[in-house]
């Protein structure tokens, strides 16, 4: 498995444990060293139980980890145990920043660039920084298209050169904490899909049974919808599936944002509806978002067109689990607001109990205080880190304007981020961006760490070494 | 096991296990109570437990509180098996209700005791797997964590800070938030 081509400063981080790499392991018996004896005569494995099983936040963790050797040595050490018995909620700290690329980036083969926030005091933040910068920069890498950020892992689409017929897919997914990247083996020949969409799915999805990452790609065949999965476990990929109950078409495929896993299902966004695969089964299915007040809903050319009218909404995963539909609306007095829709659960059936609609809204969030008074006209979402809880939106000066689809929009006149807990927004420092059209070049990803890597991290860094 | 009939159970229930502390005190207990300890349980059911059950590793006053723990979530478990039957009897989910709420007020006082007894508790609910003790007991070891600071921690678990400044002002940098 290459890594960065350049050592970065804080290497020690490549050797954190990657995250559903020991899948059923339960605890890890590490034995007490003479250091050990004051303290607390409690052992390892009961002190990972306190850390892990009764309702300790992420801040409780790391002053624990801040005592101690024995306790950084546990937090650090075991943090995929502990993170998979720790409640959910929203972890601001996680976000690092974001990757973009402009138009002429791309227009000179460059790789998307890493952004990192400024108040991040996270020293990783530089190794994001230089593993990220390292690795893109190797020729694999050149006019990649990155198709998707989730769980502190980068998906990317590697140019894609026919020589005959259909060009193959080449993939690669880059971990830029570790600087880990894996090449997927190409799909070729008569295994090459055509357009696509991808989703990451993470142990912790609760996506089926499998303890690994994987990657889920569904693609148009003749006659019918198909999916395969990359295993990061087997390294391989699995046979093609045929999905039923719905069928989707290659160009719509095209057009979608990289999908969200919850609940035993992966879910990709389409204009106002939303394709939803059962892991399991591959059965898939069509729900609505409502929206019937059209004035309520305010488009962004971002991903939009050929079919699809342009949206300007993304989907996630809520901390409880269920994913939810991100989106820019107007609220009363015309003012800007971000929506949350929430996707109602199923029952064992796989009907919807108790409730008429599928996705209901649960949240208005007014983000008008926080604009400038005036100039602002258009209110894009650009990406939302859903383990942080954080929304990405820009603001531009121009109208939204589907019409003239060949125009080019204007610049963003500032890049903000939401909180979704605190329904704080702050502005933050952006190159200059515009609203991107899917499958160009342009590309905008909000990046965010794993919990298992940002406690691993507390690790001291001479034993790792 | 478990579907054994309830005649048995009754028998069970009658049968009487000694326990034998690590200073040598001997406890009788029935053995509804001592099978709160599935360490226990697994030795009856293998059919070792003539002649008592020595638990070198559990002083005679920790004994003592985990059973008095034992005996009281025995009949807790023994009342609720009762009131699962007729459910519906609006009486008896008040006389559930009240009889839960006492054993809350029972696990709080319980866990009035001194840290070296907590830890006691804790080792020893372990050693004698006791799912419901041990999570009793490593949850008042969390609570007791929440929202402290590292210095907090390190007197009340006297725990000897053996990082390095240059260590502990990594972390505090690196995780500043955390420590606001």
């Amino acid at each position: 498995m290459p890594r960065a081509a350049e050592p970065c400063p804080d290497g020690w981080l490549s050797l954190s444990p990657p995250a559903g790499s020991s899948g059923n392991r339960r605890l890890k018996r590490t034995p007490s060293r003479a250091e050990d004896a004051a303290g607390t005569p409690l052992g390892d494995e009961i002190l990972l139980q306190v850390f892990a099983g009764y309702s300790l936040e992420t801040a409780d963790l790391i002053r624990c980890a801040a005592t101690c050797r024995r306790w950084r040595r546990l937090v650090s050490g075991d943090a995929e145990f502990i993170c998979r018995l720790m409640r959910p909620s929203y972890f601001r700290h996680l976000a690092a920043g974001f990757f973009h690329r402009s138009s002429h980036d791309a227009d000179a083969g460059a790789p998307p660039r890493f952004f990192p926030f400024d108040s991040c005091s996270f020293s990783r933040r530089t190794s994001i920084c230089a593993n990220a910068e390292a690795v893109l920069a190797g020729d694999v890498f050149r006019s990649c298209r990155l198709a998707a950020s989730r769980n502190g892992r980068l998906v990317l689409e590697l140019r894609r050169r026919a020589s005959r017929g259909a060009a193959a897919l080449r993939l690669a997914m880059v971990n830029p904490i570790t600087g880990d990247v894996d090449i997927l083996p190409a799909l070729s020949g008569k295994d090459t899909p055509g357009s696509y969409a991808c989703a990451m799915l993470a142990a912790s999805d609760d996506v089926a049974a499998a303890a690994a990452f994987r990657l889920l790609i569904v693609y148009k065949r003749r006659h019918f919808t198909a999916c395969r999965t990359y295993s990061f476990d087997t390294k391989a990929w699995g046979a093609e599936g045929k999905i039923s109950g719905a069928r989707i078409g290659g160009a719509r495929l095209g057009e979608m944002d990289a999908g969200v896993a919850a609940r035993g299902g992966a879910f990709w966004l389409h204009g106002d509806a939303v394709f939803r695969l059962r892991v399991g089964t591959l059965e898939a299915a069509f729900e609505a978002i409502p929206n019937r007040n059209k004035r309520a809903r305010e488009l962004c050319r971002c991903l939009g067109g050929g079919t699809a009218a342009g949206q300007n909404r993304r989907l996630a995963v809520a901390p409880d689990g269920r994913p939810i539909a991100v989106q820019v609306g107007r609220g009363s007095l015309n003012r800007f607001v971000i929506s949350v829709f929430r996707r109602e659960d199923d029952d064992d059936d796989g009907r919807l109990v108790g409730t008429k609609r599928r996705w209901t809204k649960a949240e208005d969030v007014d983000v008008d205080p926080f604009l400038p008074r005036w100039h602002v006209k258009r209110v894009c979402i650009r990406a939302v880190c859903e383990k942080s809880g954080l929304v990405f939106f820009a603001t531009g000066g121009d109208v939204y304007d589907q019409q003239q689809q060949g125009a080019r929009q204007e610049e963003d006149l500032a890049l903000y981020v939401l909180d979704l807990e605190t329904k704080e927004v702050r502005e933050v420092p952006a190159p200059e961006s515009r609203c991107s059209v899917r499958n160009s070049s342009w590309s905008f990803h909000g990046y965010e760490m794993d919990t298992v890597s940002y406690l691993s991290s507390l690790a001291e860094r001479d034993s790792l070494m | 096991m478990a579907s054994a009939g309830s005649g048995d159970e009754k028998a069970a229930a009658a049968a009487m296990i000694t326990l034998i502390s690590s200073d040598n005190e001997k406890f009788e207990v029935t053995e509804a109570t001592a099978t709160l300890s599935q360490t226990i349980r697994h030795m009856i059911e293998d059919g070792c437990t003539d002649g008592g059950v020595p638990l070198p590793n559990v002083t005679s006053k920790i004994l003592a509180r985990v059973i008095e723990y034992c005996k009281k979530h025995a009949t807790a478990a023994a009342g609720e098996e009762g009131s699962s039957s007729s459910f519906s009897d609006a009486a008896f989910l008040e006389v559930d209700r009240a009889f839960l709420e006492e054993l809350e007020e029972f696990d709080d006082a319980f866990l009035e005791v001194d840290r070296a007894t907590l830890f006691d508790l804790i080792l020893a609910a372990n050693y004698l797997d006791i799912k419901g003790l041990l999570n009793l007991t490593c949850q008042k070891v969390a609570d007791s964590v929440k929202g402290k600071t590292p210095e907090q921690i390190r007197e009340m678990y006297n725990i000897v800070n053996d990082l390095t400044p240059e260590e502990e002002a990594e972390i505090r940098r690196e995780t500043q938030w955390a420590f606001e």
